[in-house]
């Protein structure tokens, strides 16, 4: 059944389709929640937050956006990063969350492997402190001024790091999509 | 475009990557945004730029939650642990409705826990089931039709009184397959819904739902 149909299911309010669009998505959701985190209890209690406000907010899902996986991975992601502000989690390595990203496929991402792979790798040909930043701003939210701040790092230095990893990226995923 | 154009332009990209990843706030968010409405290459710009955080945030390992999880969110949602009568109704046009709000921008964003935050009723063709009427607690005056649409062309939807009269008509041109669109009931005693082909002939019919 897709996806599509499970998040109308969870919205009409069916048990058993509710149950099914838990399923499918637990582990992302609270694999997101916890690699922010970094707190088990406190990725639980995110994740849960993310299904409840998928489901308080699924009119506002648009198909023609985006798949409901990629729209659930945001909510989460967002939530995860505000409470990571909220609550001071302590924060992942930056250096070692680059390691887990640029790891194995993982089995629930949203990517096939080989489109993942091109992603790792370009993250893996990113300088160091670009790389660092990139982690710092992407997944724990930090605006360009507390990346300087956590890197020592003139402002004008982290937003320079920020901005080249991204166009970097996004130069490297348009260069395999043009591939024939 | 003009040169304080482009000079805008250069400036917002200096902070598209930050706009894309969700990290510019107040004035210098609004700003962006404003700039953004203006201009469709920047517009495009970013969309490509979140599109590269999208696929970042897809690279994260999955875990698996502590036991119980699922049951948890569950409760906390209040879902109860009956399955609704007519689920494939309810589906399709929880289906249909999720897009048709979205697509009019609609409200459909809050319910309360444990109560569905719309309510359907069939459209029919004779004694067959071809579509739905939602609406939503949230905006009962607005209702999103669902229609297996029979061939290509111009439908009208007409929405009717107890004593027959119209009250409101919208027309809508169908490609074929799954048709949508929104009407706004008007106030009053409307009891139906009926939409016609191009040629007057009837296509559907139904009662329209009670939120």
């Amino acid at each position: 059944m897709s996806d599509d149909l499970l998040l109308a299911g969870l919205t009409a309010g069916d048990a058993e389709l509710s149950l099914a669009f838990v399923r499918r998505f637990q582990a992302r959701v609270f694999g997101v929640a916890l690699i922010v985190l970094g707190d088990p209890a406190l990725a639980e209690d995110v994740a849960q937050q993310a299904f409840e406000r998928a489901w308080r907010h699924a009119a506002l899902f648009d198909p023609r956006r985006g798949a409901v996986g990629t729209w659930l991975t945001a909510i989460t992601h967002n939530l995860a990063v505000d409470a990571a502000r909220a609550r001071r989690a302590i924060p992942v390595d930056p250096l070692e969350l680059q390691d887990v990203l640029t790891g194995e496929t993982p089995e629930h991402s949203a990517i096939a492997a080989e489109s993942a792979g091109e992603l790792r790798a370009a993250i893996r040909a990113l300088p160091v402190e670009q790389g660092r930043a990139l982690v710092l701003a992407a997944f724990r939210g930090l605006t360009a001024r507390e990346v300087a701040e956590s890197e020592g790092i003139p402002l004008g230095t982290a937003k320079t790091r920020i901005r080249a990893a991204m166009l970097r990226l996004a130069a490297a995923l348009e260069e395999q999509e043009d591939r024939p | 475009m003009t040169a304080s154009d482009s000079a805008g332009c250069e400036r917002f990209r200096e902070l598209a990557p930050e706009i894309a990843l969700g990290l510019v706030a107040g004035h210098e968010r609004a700003a962006a945004l404003a700039h953004l409405q203006d201009c469709p290459a920047c517009s495009r710009h970013v969309a490509a730029l979140g599109a590269v955080h999208d696929r970042l945030r897809a690279l994260i390992p999955a875990a698996e939650p502590p036991v119980g999880f699922e049951q948890r969110v569950l409760d906390r949602l209040g879902v109860s642990r009956r399955r609704p009568v007519a689920t494939a109704r309810w589906l399709r046009a929880a289906a249909a409705a999720a897009v048709v709000l979205a697509a009019f921008g609609g409200g459909w964003a809050a319910g309360s826990a444990g109560r569905p935050p719309a309510v359907a009723s069939p459209l029919v063709d004779g004694a067959q089931h071809v579509g739905d009427i939602i609406v939503s607690r949230e905006r009962p005056n607005f209702l999103s039709v669902y229609l297996d649409v029979p061939r290509p062309g111009r439908l009208t939807c007409e929405l009717l009184r107890t004593d027959g009269s119209v009250a409101a008509t919208e027309t809508y041109d169908a490609t074929g397959g799954t048709g949508w669109w929104g009407i706004s009931r008007p106030a009053g005693d409307v009891a139906t819904i009926r939409v016609s082909d191009a040629g007057g002939a009837l296509v559907a019919t139904g009662g329209l739902p009670r939120p």
